[in-house]
């Protein structure tokens, strides 16, 4: 057993050295062409070349993530669903000062995770990264109230109703461009000034539903967890 | 030093995270090495074409100046989001399995799936050969 | 530049230093740091759009998911040997003095009380490990300096068991083995004595107690002069649980339930 141990790590030691090696010879050296960031930009209107990029020109690949993400969250709350675990689940007295910083923190954490999603072709952000901050401040908020207050309250508001039409809003936003007599997955609503918030207003719609999803998506993973093992 | 770019140091957190996965025996460890193996495929997409002079690829470029290209950036997006999903999935069934079994080692839990195998294989023996006799050819 | 340079050269460190370590939590917790690390090396890498995106998924919803799913689930974990009068099989269920401290023990925590029962040569080592919270089982010896020991409830002294045949390999072990010792799971031995298989092994009263049931005529029967006591064990970090035990062990022992059980259960 220790030797195939040692063999593996030399051969992984190898498998490194020779890729050190190689790789200067491989990689070629050519800087990007600046007139299709530009060319880019004109298309899409938005300033933020990334957001252009994977809500404009690969608009198709951010579908499929969608649908992997969607698919992922189906399975976790599918393989945790039939079991309560916790028999009596143990409400775990919240340390006030979780609670007091929280009420300073959230707003904060909120509004960081909207101004990422609605700016995200302007600045740096994105529909993926607002919608992660914003789960990351549910998840402040559920630590310092409780889990069932939190999700009661949701709930309420719909949150699995909006889960589950939310793809079908992404995917109706991609192919709405046809009933225009325009190409499939172009831009559906009208490009304004290039550089103002409704400069691109299809690619901010695009960033706010993706986030939504991604907020959702992870607010369900971490509901289910947290119901699964217990309040942290 | 200048071979302590993003490339190489990908490479030898790739060769890290392989260790770590083939060597320990714990199987949320070898999950954590997974994903270390997936950040070291994403700084080798980042800094493949990266030079220093380069700047941030958000349009009021000044003149001269060359933007890091978007294009990977973008696709990386798009696979860390994944990537978490995928590491949410894999560790419900690292809980089902330890709640099963009660141990995280990989080993004592192949040991324990394949007795159960065994147990379970030889009742099944009696009841296969009794059907098979019944099943007639068209 | 040089800032760049530092904080690659940096993360394989982080990231070989965290993985290689003995507690899962540890190595979670260091990978959450390496997740932070490559976001600001992806900052420096004019990617600012990955940075934010990786600073908040890896360092805030990973690692919690990793704790949540790392954690014990209210269940206290004994781990220990059989023992017949501490802590044996009668049909299906475990019965004896330690069984019933720790159930009521587990009763006052609030937690699910769940007994496994392995090897007594692997006892420290999922304590150690931190596969298990405590460990039972008639443990009279000096343990690891990691583990923390708690107050003896029971006192009882080492009995040297060895074959009068000859002992396995010709040499006999010598008596400064302080611990109760033998191979594989209690039943096993107690098998392997009753079939007169040379063995050599060193035990504590309780186990001698029911061995000395059998036809010891053929074995060589030494007692150690150190007198112990059994008391339970707690895995490194869990002093918490080892100060309650303590505290409830002596509640019993002032309302003279200890002596009751003890009388109950070891005639």
């Amino acid at each position: 057993m220790k030797r195939t141990i040692r063999t593996i790590l030399a051969l992984l030691v190898s498998m490194l050295v020779c890729c050190v090696v190689l790789l200067d010879l491989v990689v070629p050296e050519a800087p990007p062409r600046p007139d299709d960031t530009i060319l880019l930009a004109e298309r899409t209107g938005a300033s933020n070349l990334v957001a252009a990029v994977y809500l404009g020109a690969r608009l198709y690949d951010t579908l499929f993530e969608v649908l992997v993400f969607t698919v992922a969250v189906i399975g976790v709350r599918f393989y945790l669903s039939h079991r309560p675990s916790t028999a009596r689940p143990v409400p775990i007295p919240e340390s006030h000062v979780i609670q007091a910083s929280a009420q300073i923190l959230l707003p904060l954490i909120l509004v960081l995770g909207l101004y990422l999603t609605f700016f995200g072709h302007l600045s740096p952000g994105g529909g993926f990264s607002g919608g992660v901050v914003a789960a990351s401040g549910l998840l402040l908020c559920v630590m310092s109230i409780g889990l069932d207050t939190v999700y009661k309250r949701l709930s309420g508001a719909g949150i699995e109703r909006l889960e589950w039409g939310l793809p079908m809003m992404i995917v109706a936003v991609c192919v709405l461009p046809t009933a225009f007599s325009r190409p499939i997955l172009s831009n559906l609503l009208p490009i304004g000034e290039a550089g103002q918030v409704f400069g691109s207003p299809s690619i901010l719609l695009l960033n706010a539903l993706v986030g939504l999803k991604v907020l959702i998506g992870s607010w369900m993973v971490l509901y289910t967890f947290i119901r699964h093992r217990g309040e942290i | 030093m200048a071979w302590i770019n993003g490339t190489t140091i990908a490479m030898v957190l790739f060769a890290i995270g392989a260790t770590a996965l083939i060597v320990r025996r714990d199987l949320v460890i070898k999950l954590l090495a997974l994903g270390l193996i997936n950040s070291s495929g994403i700084l080798f997409l980042i800094s493949v074409r990266f030079h220093p002079q380069m700047t941030v690829p958000i349009l009021p470029v000044p003149d001269g100046v060359l933007i890091a290209d978007p294009l990977p950036q973008a696709l990386v997006l798009s696979a860390i989001v994944i990537n978490f999903a995928i590491l949410a999935l894999s560790l419900v069934f690292v809980m089902l399995l330890v709640e099963r079994y009660h141990s995280t080692d990989c080993e004592r839990i192949e040991h324990a799936v394949e007795t159960e195998k065994a147990t379970l294989g030889s009742q099944n023996l009696a009841t296969i050969s009794g059907s098979d006799e019944t099943e007639g050819r068209p | 530049m040089i800032s760049r340079a530092v904080l690659l050269a940096l993360l394989p460190v982080i990231a070989g230093v965290s993985l290689f370590q003995r507690r899962r939590l540890t190595a979670v917790i260091g990978m959450g740091l390496f997740s932070l690390a490559l976001a600001a090396t992806y900052l420096l890498h004019s990617a600012p759009d990955v940075a934010v995106t990786e600073a908040a998924i890896g360092a805030a919803l990973v690692t919690v998911i990793y704790v949540l799913a790392i954690r014990r689930t209210g269940r206290l974990l004994v781990v220990g040997d059989e023992v017949p009068g501490l802590l044996a099989f009668e049909g299906d269920k475990l019965v004896g003095i330690e069984v019933e401290i720790l159930e009521g023990f587990a009763r006052q925590l609030g937690l699910d009380l769940s007994i496994q029962v392995i090897p007594h040569a692997e006892v420290e080592a999922t304590l150690l490990r931190g596969d298990a919270d405590l460990a039972a089982g008639g443990l009279c010896a000096d343990c690891d300096g990691r583990l923390h020991r708690g107050r003896t409830h029971l006192p009882t002294a080492l009995v040297r068991l060895s074959s009068q045949k000859g002992s396995p390999g010709g040499s006999r072990k010598e008596a400064s083995t302080k611990r109760c010792d033998y191979n594989g799971y209690f039943s096993d031995l107690v098998k392997a004595i009753r079939s007169n298989e040379p063995v050599e092994a060193t035990l504590d009263m309780a186990r001698f107690l029911a061995v000395s049931r059998c036809d010891l005529s053929d074995w060589t029967v030494d007692r150690l002069s150190d007198s112990r006591g059994y008391a339970f064990v707690a895995g490194p970090g869990r002093a918490d649980i080892r100060k309650q035990l303590n505290s409830y062990i002596n509640t019993l022992e002032d309302t003279g339930a200890l002596d009751e059980m003890i009388r109950r259960h070891l005639p």
